[in-house]
């Protein structure tokens, strides 16, 4: 009965797709208990190590007291040396200034003794006697004046002497005072630093034993999850509800099998009781592996925006357009450096050949005038004078336009052509760099869409084990939960009469052995217990073994069907991808599409030809002439001297004959014949 | 209003003259003017000095036919 149970138990494990057998998770349990055991203390020895004190760095403020007090000390000690030297040079000050009270004296002295002996030498003797007495004065004047000047000499030197220990015992005063004010500061900077103890804290330390602290509990948290989950596992329940069968109460166990069953229903499909459902669901499955694993790759890239692509395709589309401008303005610029600018300086050349030729008609001309008094030879020269002016203006306007068309053809082949050929290059070499990263990023779609299929798959093929293990099972956990429930029901009663029997055979022996002693009987009857308890198991294994033969040849035979199940499935799609694919076709990449041209730009018009040089600067605007009928009203009446008083000697001569201008046209230059009129008629 | 050098000057008998020149002289401005035709073809032979008046708001070319204001004029210009 217990076997039968413990098969039934086993059964339920392996329903579970537990991926522990009951003495693989009795060693993971182990393991992990161990490790939570080490956490644990790991985070206790940690936990005591950080205290306060640890991060206090005691032994640092210990010297800094030390600096402190011995800086006090120094201090004190120059400060004392200050005093002293204080004393000293106000002692030397004092010194100082007897000694320049002595020099004083001493130079008032030499001053009068200097007098008196200047009043000796002057003054007149009249007697010897006197003579005598003042040569004598005179000689001991000089003999004080001149001991008063060697104590003066003597007295500057020690004044020398003296201001030197001054300025030694004031340089002395300054450094001591400048090592007081350092040793000060120093004193200062200890005392601000002792006064914080958080000064003499290690933090950093603190916080990486805090990091550490926080990573072991999380690691803790993680096995003890894991603990969790491996305790609910359906192969430990399986192991506790074993262990139980022989000595718990019925209740308990009972409680320990529910919780077994719950375990165990959460594996999908297992609660399924319909095979058809279940051979629909393994159909479905197939299926979408089949279609996960076709998963068309460009499908992905349809939806995309492609914005690599369409960016090469507009830097190809601009390298051409600048391509063809750059050959358009290469063939204005050949045309300007050959066939426009040689025109204009044959133009040129014609033009001053003109001029000269004119100049030389003209010379002529003037020579042939000389004094005469010819207006026609005058009007020519007139008329060859404009000619020439018009000519050389011609010329200038010739360099102008020569000036322009060079000027022209270097900012064309500077500022333009050069851009256009820079853009081209830079053009290529995007796209060049475009190409490598549209590799890449079709390596890593693909990379990415493969691991997405994978994926797929592999959770399908795993659905797709879980049917099949559903279909191993004939029964579901209720149904075996009540198996196990009617057999604790039978193992309680057998427990129970044997144990009423065991009772009942006790006391039987017992009343015998009374019997025996009254009797004094002499064997003994043997207990048979154990032997019923034997006799009854061996039954069990065997129709066990029975079952588990019938159960083995049912996998095999269930094998053999998936495996035909399986071809048969595959074979079917296979056809059906086959057929889509000869009626719709798989598109080959999308065909890119040709990129809108962009409007070709407005064409440098073609240089025009320099034509043959126009002889005068603007065309003569012949005007029609204002029919003579109307004759032109002149605007203003201009007030004009009276022609009789404007030619009095002409109007003596002979009358004049007046004829209204009907007309007048401004002009800049007269069209003549090609022969230039010379003089004379 | 007047007319100056570089214009063309249709008369009412339909003459054309072209002004090549001005000078003034004794205080009247006086013109070089040479005949061309219709076409703008100039008349060499046909060289004349003129002034003009202003009557009755018209403007009026008198041809110069004194020859010693011409020559005096020819010399002017000369210079």
């Amino acid at each position: 009965m217990k076997d039968k149970i413990i098969l039934l138990l086993d059964e339920l494990v392996t329903m579970s797709s537990s991926k522990y057998t009951e003495e693989s998770i009795v060693l993971e349990l182990d393991r992990i208990g161990k490790k939570i055991n080490k956490g644990h203390i790991s985070i206790k020895k940690l936990k005591e190590s950080m205290q306060d004190s640890r991060y206090f760095d005691a032994s640092s403020q210990m010297i800094d007291k030390n600096i402190e007090i011995s800086l006090v000390k120094k201090i004190n000690r120059i400060k004392k040396d200050l005093v002293e030297l204080k004393d000293e040079i106000d002692k030397k000050k004092e010194e100082e200034k007897k000694n320049n009270e002595l020099c004083e004296e001493i130079e008032k002295e030499i001053t009068t003794l200097n007098n008196l002996i200047n009043t000796l030498g002057s003054k007149k003797t009249t007697t010897e006697e006197t003579k005598k007495l003042y040569e004598e004065l005179l000689v001991d004047y000089e003999k004080k004046k001149d001991e008063k000047e060697q104590e003066l000499v003597e007295a500057r030197k020690t004044q020398e002497e003296i201001a030197q220990k001054l300025n030694e015992l004031s340089q002395a005063r300054e450094e001591l005072e400048a090592k007081e004010k350092s040793e000060s500061e120093r004193l200062s900077d200890i005392r601000k630093e002792l006064s914080d103890d958080n000064n003499y804290y290690d933090n950093a330390s603190k916080a990486e034993d805090e990091e550490l602290y926080k990573e072991l509990e999380s690691d803790l948290a993680h096995l003890e999850a894991e603990k969790k989950e491996l305790l609910s596992n359906p192969a430990n329940i399986s192991n506790d509800v074993k262990k139980m069968l022989d000595s718990a109460p019925k209740e308990k166990i009972l409680d320990k099998i529910d919780e077994l069953i719950e375990a165990v229903k959460q594996t999908p499909y297992i609660n399924e009781t319909s095979k058809d459902a279940l051979d629909k669901e393994e159909i479905k499955i197939r299926s979408e592996i089949v279609n996960a694993t076709k998963v068309p790759e460009p499908l992905a890239d349809v939806e995309e925006i492609d914005c690599i692509g369409s960016r090469t395709q507009l830097l190809n589309m601009l390298s051409k357009f600048y391509t063809t401008q750059k050959q358009r303005l290469d063939e204005i610029i050949k045309y300007i450096d050959s066939n426009a600018v040689n025109n204009i300086k044959r133009e040129i050349e014609n033009s001053e050949k003109a001029k000269a030729d004119l100049s030389d008609k003209l010379a002529k001309l003037e020579e042939e005038l000389g004094d005469s008094q010819d207006i026609e030879l005058l009007a020519n020269k007139s008329i060859l004078e404009k000619e020439i002016s018009i000519t050389e203006k011609i010329i200038k306007k010739n360099y102008e336009d020569l000036e322009f068309l060079l000027s022209l053809s270097v900012d064309l082949d500077k500022n333009i052509v050069e851009v256009l050929s820079n853009k081209v290059r830079e053009n290529k070499t995007e796209i060049i760099k475009l190409e490598k990263e549209n590799s890449y990023k079709q390596k890593v779609t693909n990379i990415k869409t493969k691991n997405e299929e994978d994926k797929e798959v592999a959770r399908l093929k795993e659905k797709l084990e879980q049917v099949r293990r559903r279909k191993e099972f004939d029964k579901t956990p209720d149904e075996i939960s009540e198996e196990i429930k009617t057999l604790l029901d039978k193992l309680e009663v057998e427990r129970t009469s044997q144990k009423a029997s065991v009772e009942e055979k006790i006391e039987e022996s017992k009343e015998e052995d009374i019997e025996e002693i009254e009797i004094s009987s002499e064997e003994e009857v043997p207990v048979e217990e154990t032997d019923d308890l034997e006799s009854a198991a061996p039954e069990e294994p065997e129709k066990v073994k029975e079952e588990e033969i019938t159960v083995e040849d049912q996998t095999e035979e269930l094998d053999e069907e998936e495996k035909l199940g399986d071809t048969i499935v595959l074979n079917d799609l296979v056809d059906e991808v086959n057929k889509a694919e000869e009626a719709e076709p798989i598109e080959e990449s999308t065909p890119v599409e040709e990129p809108i041209p962009v409007e070709e730009p407005v064409s440098v018009e073609e240089p025009v030809p320099v034509e043959e040089p126009v002889p005068v600067e603007e065309p003569v605007p012949v005007e029609e002439p204002i029919p003579v009928e109307e004759p032109v009203p002149v605007e203003e009446p201009v007030p004009f001297e009276e022609p009789a008083q404007a030619d009095e000697s002409a109007a003596e001569s002979e009358p004049e004959e007046k004829i209204r201008i009907v007309r007048i046209i401004p002009i800049k230059g007269a069209k003549k014949n090609n022969e230039a009129p010379s003089g004379g008629n | 209003m007047n007319i100056k050098e570089n214009e063309i000057i249709v008369l009412e008998n339909s003459q054309r003259y072209v002004i090549l020149n001005s000078i003034e002289h004794d205080g009247t401005l006086y013109f070089l003017a040479m005949g061309i035709t219709e076409m703008n073809d100039v008349i060499p032979n046909d060289v004349i000095f003129l002034k003009t008046v202003i009557e009755n708001r018209y403007l009026y070319a008198i041809k110069i036919k004194d020859q010693k204001l011409i020559s005096e004029l020819t010399t002017k210009i000369k210079r």
